[in-house]
């Protein structure tokens, strides 16, 4: 089983979520320096009263698949450029916003067994309740999920939990990074929990062709609602690799937290 | 390059007029609607209208402290014109990055939450970005100056990745193998 599962994930040949970059030059002519003319002069110790917002990871990061990953994040960012950004811009002239938004929202009530079970798992009954109430309302009255009923009329916000967030509640670690092929960055914990969260998205759970079609289809109508932002992040990375990593950690975590 | 001596000008005899504690929330309503307006402005080209949203924000964002914190320890390595050159640097690479994300969001609803004082010198100031099929959430961090109620922006949070730590995180880690001319030259 976790086999299939394995290569259904190297099936998935279209999905994406992140990728690498190239740092932008910069064209001064362009820019406005509006740096103050005085002289620097800020009190040293200024710095330190960051220190807990900030804290310097005094250890090196364990990263054993350095070399893979940073190959794999070039590998998926041309990926992304040359194939599933052009598909996902051209579907996005094609198909008008609000189909695309519709089409969202089916997709995101349909997983709503992840989002139940893992807000179970992790205590989190109010919100399990509160999820089980968005989907009842979005299916019935928001007509099979197109429309988000639940959160416009009756203010019921979307909990989204995964079994990564669950191992990551309980405090497992994320263990190392890993870049999943087309997918994009991962890390150990989190790798192994999608096989978890495949189990209960009716999407996936028969890893077949139809599901990875209709797996792909979500993944390129999502990215066709947020065009754009991927370059725009990239622009801030000095090594592609590390800033992805980086960004990945730091939103698992605050997902964790929440 | 007029326009930006003009500006240098006037930026370098500009009162450093920050915002108060009480004024927060609201000086930040007005600054989003000017910003949506800004944006929206199609008869003005891509740089003026930068030139706007960056004069709208310079009394809010602290761009020295965040070039300070964007290098950790590696600040009080650095002669005094190193700094200089590092922050101009610094601040332009933030216009940069936060006027092209700025650029996406155009016509969306932003609503604020009421600030939150975890420490006497920090506030926090969450928002929510209501996107077409996403929500974002955009949390601000401010600051205060010492001695005076002045509040500055020195970090932004989005979707829970830290701009600033995602700065440092990177600088901090590549001024182990390069050195701060390296650093300069490829930023």
């Amino acid at each position: 089983m976790v086999h299939t599962k394995l290569s259904f994930l190297l099936l998935v040949s279209l999905s994406l979520t992140f990728v690498g970059c190239s740092t932008k030059q910069i064209d001064n002519s362009q820019n406005i320096n509006i740096a103050k003319t005085e002289s620097i002069e800020l009190e040293d110790d200024l710095g330190d009263e960051f220190g807990d917002d900030f804290i310097d990871e005094q250890e090196e990061i364990f990263d054993p698949l350095y070399e893979y990953n940073s190959y794999m994040t070039e590998f998926n960012d041309k990926a992304f450029t040359n194939v599933l950004n052009p598909i996902a811009t051209t579907y996005a002239d094609t198909v008008p916003l609000d189909g695309r938004v519709a089409i969202s929202n089916v997709f995101k009530n349909i997983k709503f067994p992840i989002r139940f079970v893992n807000n179970v798992l992790q205590l989190k009954i109010v919100y399990s309740l509160e999820e089980l109430a968005r989907f009842v309302i979005n299916t019935t009255i928001g007509v099979l999920g197109t429309m988000d009923v639940a959160k416009e009329h009756f203010n019921l916000e979307a909990h989204p939990e995964d079994f990564g967030q669950t191992l990551g509640y309980y405090g497992v670690g994320s263990g190392f990074h890993v870049v999943i092929p087309l997918l994009g960055p991962s890390n150990v914990r989190d790798l192994l929990s999608t096989n978890a969260d495949f189990y209960l998205n009716p999407v996936t759970v028969n890893a077949d062709a139809t599901s990875t079609v209709l797996y792909t289809g979500e993944k390129v109508n999502t990215l066709s609602l947020h065009l754009g932002e991927y370059e725009s992040f990239k622009k801030d990375a000095l090594d592609p690799y590390t800033f992805l990593r980086d960004a990945y950690e730091q939103r698992r975590e605050q997902e964790i937290k929440d | 390059m007029l326009k930006k001596l003009l500006l240098s000008i006037f930026l370098s005899t500009a009162l450093s007029y920050a915002v108060v504690e009480n004024d927060i929330q609201q000086t930040m309503v007005t600054k989003v609607k000017s910003l949506t307006t800004i944006l929206n402005n199609k008869s003005d080209s891509d740089e003026v209208r930068k030139l706007k949203v960056m004069l709208l924000v310079e009394d809010i964002f602290d761009y020295k402290i965040m070039a300070r914190i964007s290098l950790g320890k590696y600040w009080k390595k650095l002669t005094k014109d190193q700094r200089a050159v590092y922050v101009e640097k610094f601040t332009i690479k933030l216009q940069d990055s936060y006027y092209d994300k700025i650029k996406l969001y155009t016509n969306q609803k932003i609503t604020f939450f009421p600030i939150e004082k975890p420490k006497k010198t920090r506030i926090v100031l969450k928002s929510i970005l209501k996107g077409d099929a996403d929500d974002y959430k955009i949390t601000y961090k401010f600051y205060k100056q010492k001695k005076k109620d002045n509040w500055f922006i020195y970090d932004i949070n989005i979707v829970g990745i830290s701009i600033l730590k995602t700065y440092r995180n990177q600088y901090v880690t590549y001024l182990k193998t390069h050195n701060f001319n390296e650093l300069i030259d490829s930023m």
